[in-house]
């Protein structure tokens, strides 16, 4: 169980880190971004044709990084210049659009045929007790937290954080003030973008999966984000850690183990009820 | 109003694309094939070395004279265009016959309309259930669920393995048919599984928990359904966690080049199947004229390739032996009345024959990975006793 | 002629399907009947579309119909698969309520982040549990008349066209237009009496069904059907068609179904990768959003501007009268009070509204009339004291049972749902059985528009009266207006008042009116009731009121003037 729990914690990284990304979108340009992940799945895929191609894996990588920041900041050009004044509801039906589209896109640019991932981060670190410690497992704890923290300071001590913060209330009165809120924005999408993608840098060599299943990782980053409510940097990281592990942990027993998957579902469902228990009505008056 | 004028504009389109469609009796000789070339698990090779065959058929003057002109289609996994795919081959294309289609799914959902359409298909893999047990469908190759029930009983009875764990990634519905294959594995030899688990499915993307389930409940040798890129990602998280000492025994898909690369080091405890003579023996003889047919059109070398070779071989021999017109029904009833055709690459002979469910190929042979290529384990056939 | 030319789309429709059946290949009926089924489940979302809710899990549903049907067929059930597939929609409701439960608190992203992981965790289960028949080798059996896909093809176009007669006609029900009005604004829907959760949750109920109807046709369609028909990935992708073609409207549907099936199609004739279709159906639905209109919404738009409404007549002249003083008590306030954490919103109001009187409700902003408002009409919650209307206590009952025992208000901001029609809006409103008569009367008491005019074109003064004659319209026994005068001109806002003055004599109903402009006030309200800070500081008569010099220092510093 807890041997589970504990190899539940790569994916619990993956789904914070995840997260996170997911919830800076929403606080900084008011959209449940669910092609977050499918930007990300642009990214990795690049690296593994460029690394097809017999570029050095660091190369490969740092071509798929870019891909990723590029690909999103188009779309976040496309959010801005089109959609600046939407509610978040109606910008995040459009991200829909763009998942679909950018599954698409990507099963267009790199074929539909499985596909092995290169990776660096393989093997094991450390075995204590007969619980062993996975490199990636590690990288993506430590590297969620380290996001949460650089995130959390950007945006509480310096200046760019500030002009985010009101970016993210009014965007045409930011522009008033002179604050570039497309260009912002775009930046904006271009970071989560460039940090979707190194997470699945880290994460697809070490699981089997198309870019479907990938890029529908969206859904337990959802929940993660959820846990801190779409606002909470911290809780959205405990809340992904915490989804992994379950998930891990369900994994041995027999019976559930066919249905952990599901449980990103419920957790979603239980979250949300609560914390709109209160929400009788649309509108406050 | 407007519904029925987007109605009619259907129609129109519906009535300017179908205008083309060929005569049975003349020109090429129209063989098909529905395939998963798209989507999260693809097995690409077997059609590809249909076509490579009847290309050198054609090449050679073509069967009595007429070319053969294959459509490989592509169902993605998806049983309605596995639907839409067949009614392709056979009401657009005219197809006499199917060969070397390796699908998730298209002899479950069009073995009815084969069997109606009076169509034969020579699967170059069956890998749903419903290749097994269709009147107008004979698979090449052994399958993934009696590949079950003979992996089991190999690992069983020569490895010598009496704590089997069994791990099956159930992709459709394919649930059931894997359950039999290890029952009648348990019938032949009296012995059970320590762990079941049919719970994994194609979205299962971390393998770490099971691996880590299979070490606790001290499993010898674990058998894992899933296709290459799975298997891999199986024996990768095993690195991951240091889990040594127990064997994995793969199926067919894995018995690839790229797998034994991908594996590296930490392939040492695998196993695989291999449904045919295993194609990376260079020195075997019976394999000369697959190699070469495969090389030439540059179609991968893999187990699936051997399987669509074989189909399109068979099929090329059968339709050489019919007296008088090639059509669908003097196709199957060639196919009903054909005595099993030997093959130096299958254990057991290709057959057909007039029953209701096809299985020929009931022997395999093993292989593991060994320095970036493959070594045979097992020099002999391994048959399953009533075989 | 109303009904022929209902009947016109259907019968056109039927005659296409019939001259289809007889002369196209049976490869492109079978294409036709998969476009078919994606109507089918196109409509079901257009359903929750209507009431503005998205739902991301429609195959999730079409499954629990495939299953069904998958299942009957195994047992043999009597009845073929007409009967199947419709115990198929049948058993998807259920699921349908249960998805829609959250739709009752979650809104917007939240609904749609619920319905997303409803379908990745039916992803799960749907993989686990088989489909019946699969594993037997038994396909989904089909009569004899239904054997081929030539005579499916029929079979799936008139579930079809009855589905489409259905949408539409449910469209024109009360239920339908609860939808619509839901989308609008929850509130004004409560207020107009009807319950805010059976809307959303009928909604949800004839989504699922129509899913589940559709997954029941694919599966008798495709004869087996697996986990892989129903991925979540698809859902996705019918929820952008649905957006791109706009799924509100049957026509819509269809064309989406027809898109969804045929421009894979026509690129894999044309040697072009399938992918491609869902990058043109993406930015299809990332333009419709930025029109701010499905292909069909646009075209319904463009046919509606071809026939603008027209312009009502001028009403005739008022006379105006005395405002009546009323009878024996008929709304009881007795210690109403709210709080916010420690602020008091209100504070122990008495307040009596007599039978047959028009009576105004008066502060400066902030003296807390309109959460009186909505404290009477049952949003707050936490309101503590009593309210009594016509001997009948009132508390606890929620927002749409006080509507209905006869206690109707109209909303400050504009909250009449612009997707209906005025005579559509005036009949859900009414929340009754009204007869065009009836309908017409208040109408032209009122001056509004005529019953085939769009909402949507109205100004916002129209919007307000229309408001009001709706609220009229349902027989109440008091109708609180708050502030129904704005946006409307000085003279306009007397003349409403002059109206005003003959509701209790001619539709039965005390108003209590809650009004800035003090003119207005004075020419219609036989009594007034001054509120400030929560507490009632003055009543009686307007002129001796408004004459007071404690209620002038309430207003002082306010922008209204007290001459």
């Amino acid at each position: 169980m807890l041997e589970g729990a504990i190899a539940g914690l790569a994916g619990g990284g993956a789904y914070a880190a995840l997260g996170l990304c997911l919830t800076l979108m929403f606080r900084l340009v008011r959209v449940v971004n669910f092609a977050q992940v499918a930007i990300g799945v642009i990214g990795v895929y690049t690296m593994a044709a460029a690394a097809g191609h017999g570029w050095p894996y660091g190369l490969a990588a740092l071509a798929g990084l870019l891909a990723a920041a590029l690909v999103a900041a188009a779309l976040g050009w496309v959010m801005g210049r089109w959609f600046g004044e939407a509610g978040a509801d109606q910008r995040s039906a459009i991200s829909i659009a763009f998942l679909v589209g950018l599954l698409a896109v990507s099963y267009l640019a790199f074929g539909t045929h499985p596909r092995r991932m290169p990776g660096e981060f393989g093997g094991s670190l450390f075995t204590v007790d007969g619980i062993t410690i996975t490199q990636a497992s590690a990288v993506c704890v430590l590297g969620s937290a380290v996001v949460a923290g650089a995130a959390w300071l950007v945006l509480t001590r310096t200046v760019l954080g500030l002009r985010l913060r009101a970016l993210s209330e009014r965007p045409t009165t930011a522009e008033l003030h002179a604050i570039p809120s497309r260009l912002l924005g775009a930046g904006m999408w271009a970071v989560t973008g460039l940090l979707s993608a190194a997470v699945l840098l880290v994460v697809a060599p070490q699981q089997t999966s198309d870019q479907t299943s990938l890029a529908l990782m969206a859904i337990p980053a959802c929940t993660a984000a959820l846990v801190g409510g779409f606002r909470s940097l911290g809780l959205t990281v405990a809340g992904g850690l915490g989804l992994g592990a379950l998930q891990g942990a369900l994994a041995h027993v027999g019976e559930l183990a066919q249905y952990r998957d599901a449980v990103p579902f419920l957790a979603i469902l239980a979250i949300l009820i609560w914390s709109q228990r209160r929400e009788v009505w649309d509108a406050a008056r | 109003m407007r519904i029925g004028r987007l109605l009619a504009a259907a129609l129109v389109a519906a009535a300017a694309g179908c205008a083309a469609g060929a005569d049975a009796g003349t020109g090429p000789i129209q063989i098909g094939s529905v395939s998963t070339l798209s989507g999260a698990v693809t097995f690409p090779e077997a059609s590809q070395a249909a076509r490579a065959v009847f290309d050198d058929v054609n090449a050679a003057g073509g069967v009595r004279g007429r070319k053969i002109a294959y459509t490989a289609g592509d169902d993605k996994g998806d049983p309605a265009t596995a639907a839409l795919a067949a009614r392709d081959v056979i009401q657009n294309k005219h197809a006499v016959a199917l060969a070397g289609g390796a699908s998730l799914v298209d002899c479950q959902v069009d073995g009815p309309l084969y069997d109606r359409y009076g169509i034969a298909d020579v699967q170059g893999t069956g890998v749903d259930p419903g290749c097994f047990r269709s009147p107008t469908i004979s698979p090449t190759n052994v399958g993934p669920f009696l590949g079950t029930t003979l992996t089991l009983y190999y690992a069983s009875e020569h490895l010598r393995m009496n704590r089997l764990c069994g791990f099956f990634s159930i992709i459709g519905s394919t649930g059931r048919a894997y359950h039999d294959g290890v029952t009648r594995w348990t019938k032949l030899t009296g012995k059970r599984l320590l762990i079941e688990d049919r719970s994994l499915s194609a979205s299962t993307t971390d393998y770490t928990p099971y691996i880590l389930r299979a070490r606790a409940a001290g499993c010898q040798g674990v058998f894992f359904n899933g296709t290459e890129p799975m298997d891999v990602g199986w024996v990768k998280a095993a690195h991951a966690q240091n889990v040594t000492g127990i064997k994995w025994l793969f199926l067919a898909s894995t018995y690839t080049d790229q797998a034994a690369k991908a594996f590296g080091p930490s392939g040492a405890d695998v196993v695989a199947l291999s449904e045919f003579e295993p194609y990376t023996d260079v020195r075997s003889s019976v394999n000369q004229d697959w190699r070469a047919t495969m090389t030439g059109h540059h179609v991968p070398l893999t187990s699936f390739a051997q399987g669509g070779y074989l189909a399109a071989t068979h099929l090329v021999t059968v339709l050489r032996a019919i007296k008088g017109d090639i059509t669908r029904a003097s196709v199957l009833r060639a196919l009903r009345t054909l005595r099993p055709l030997p093959t130096g690459m299958t254990g057991t002979p290709f057959a057909f024959g007039p029953g209701d469910a096809h299985a020929s190929n009931l022997a395999g042979k093993f292989v593991r990975p060994d320095g970036g290529g493959w070594t045979v384990l097992t020099p002999d056939w391994i048959r399953l006793p009533n075989a | 002629m109303r009904r022929a030319e209902f009947l016109r789309q259907p019968l056109a429709a039927l005659a296409v399907i019939a001259v289809a059946a007889a002369v196209v290949p049976e490869y492109w009926l079978f294409l036709a009947t998969s476009a078919l089924v994606s109507a089918v489940a196109l409509l079901g979302l257009g359903a929750v579309g209507r009431a503005g809710m998205n739902s991301l899990c429609q195959l999730s549903f079409a499954a629990v119909g495939a299953w069904t049907v998958a299942r009957l067929s195994v047992w043999d059930v009597p009845g073929s698969i007409i009967v199947w597939v419709l115990a198929g929609g049948l058993a998807a409701m259920p699921f349908g309520l249960v998805v829609g439960l959250p739709a009752l608190r979650l809104r917007g992203v939240h609904l749609a982040v619920v319905t997303l992981g409803f379908a990745a965790a039916a992803d799960v289960v749907v993989s686990a549990v088989n489909f019946p028949g699969v594993d037997s080798y038994q396909q989904v059996g089909r009569p004899g008349f239904l054997a081929t896909d030539r005579q499916y093809f029929v079979y799936a176009g008139l579930v079809f066209v009855i589905a489409g007669i259905g949408a539409e006609l449910l469209g024109r029900t009360r239920t339908g237009a609860a939808w619509r009005a839901v989308r609008f604004s929850e509130r004004a829907t409560a207020a107009s009496g009807t319950s805010v959760a059976r809307a959303k949750l009928s909604a949800f109920a004839a989504s699922a069904f129509l899913a589940g109807v559709a997954g029941g046709l694919l599966a008798g369609q495709v004869g087996m059907v697996t986990a892989q028909n129903f991925q979540t990935i698809g859902s996705l992708a019918l929820f952008v068609v649905a957006v791109m073609a706009g799924a509100e409207y049957v026509g819509g549907a269809l064309f989406g179904g027809v898109l969804m099936t045929f421009v894979p199609e026509v690129f894999r004739r044309a040697g072009i990768s399938q992918d491609w279709a869902n990058v043109l159906f993406g930015a299809g639905a990332v333009q419709a959003l930025s029109q701010g209109s499905s292909v069909s919404e646009g075209l319904a738009r463009r046919l509606r501007a071809r026939r603008p409404a027209p312009v009502p007549p001028p009403r005739a002249e008022t006379t105006g009268g005395e405002p009546p003083l009323g009878t024996g008590p008929l709304l009881e306030v007795r210690g109403l009070s709210v709080r916010y954490g420690r602020i008091a919103a209100l504070q122990d109001v008495d307040l009596v509204v007599p039978e047959g009187t028009v009576m105004g409700l008066i502060g400066p902003n902030g003296a807390g009339k309109s959460t009186l408002t909505d404290a009477l009409s049952g949003f707050i919650a936490s309101a503590t004291g009593g309210v009594t209307l016509a001997g009948r206590r009132l508390d606890g009952l929620p927002v749409h049972r006080r509507a209905a025992a006869g206690l109707r208000r109209t909303f400050q901001q504009d909250r009449v749902p612009t997707g209906l029609t005025v005579g559509a809006y005036l009949r859900f409103a009414a929340h009754r059985r009204v007869t065009p008569a009836e309908v017409d009367d208040v109408r032209a008491f009122l001056g509004c528009p005529p019953q085939d005019a769009h909402v949507a074109d109205l100004d916002v003064g129209a919007r307000r009266l229309l408001e009001v004659a709706a609220a009229l319209l349902a027989r109440p026994k008091v109708v609180v207006l708050d502030e129904p005068a704005a946006g409307l001109a000085h003279a306009e806002s007397l003349a409403l008042a002059d109206r005003l003055v003959e509701v209790p004599a001619r539709y039965g109903a005390s108003v209590l009116l809650i009004e800035h402009d003090l003119d207005m006030v004075r020419r219609a309200c036989a009594r007034v009731v001054v509120l400030d800070f929560g507490e009632v500081i003055a009543s009686g008569p307007p002129a001796e009121v408004l004459a007071r010099p404690d209620v002038a220092r309430a207003y002082l510093g306010d922008e209204v003037a007290l001459t």
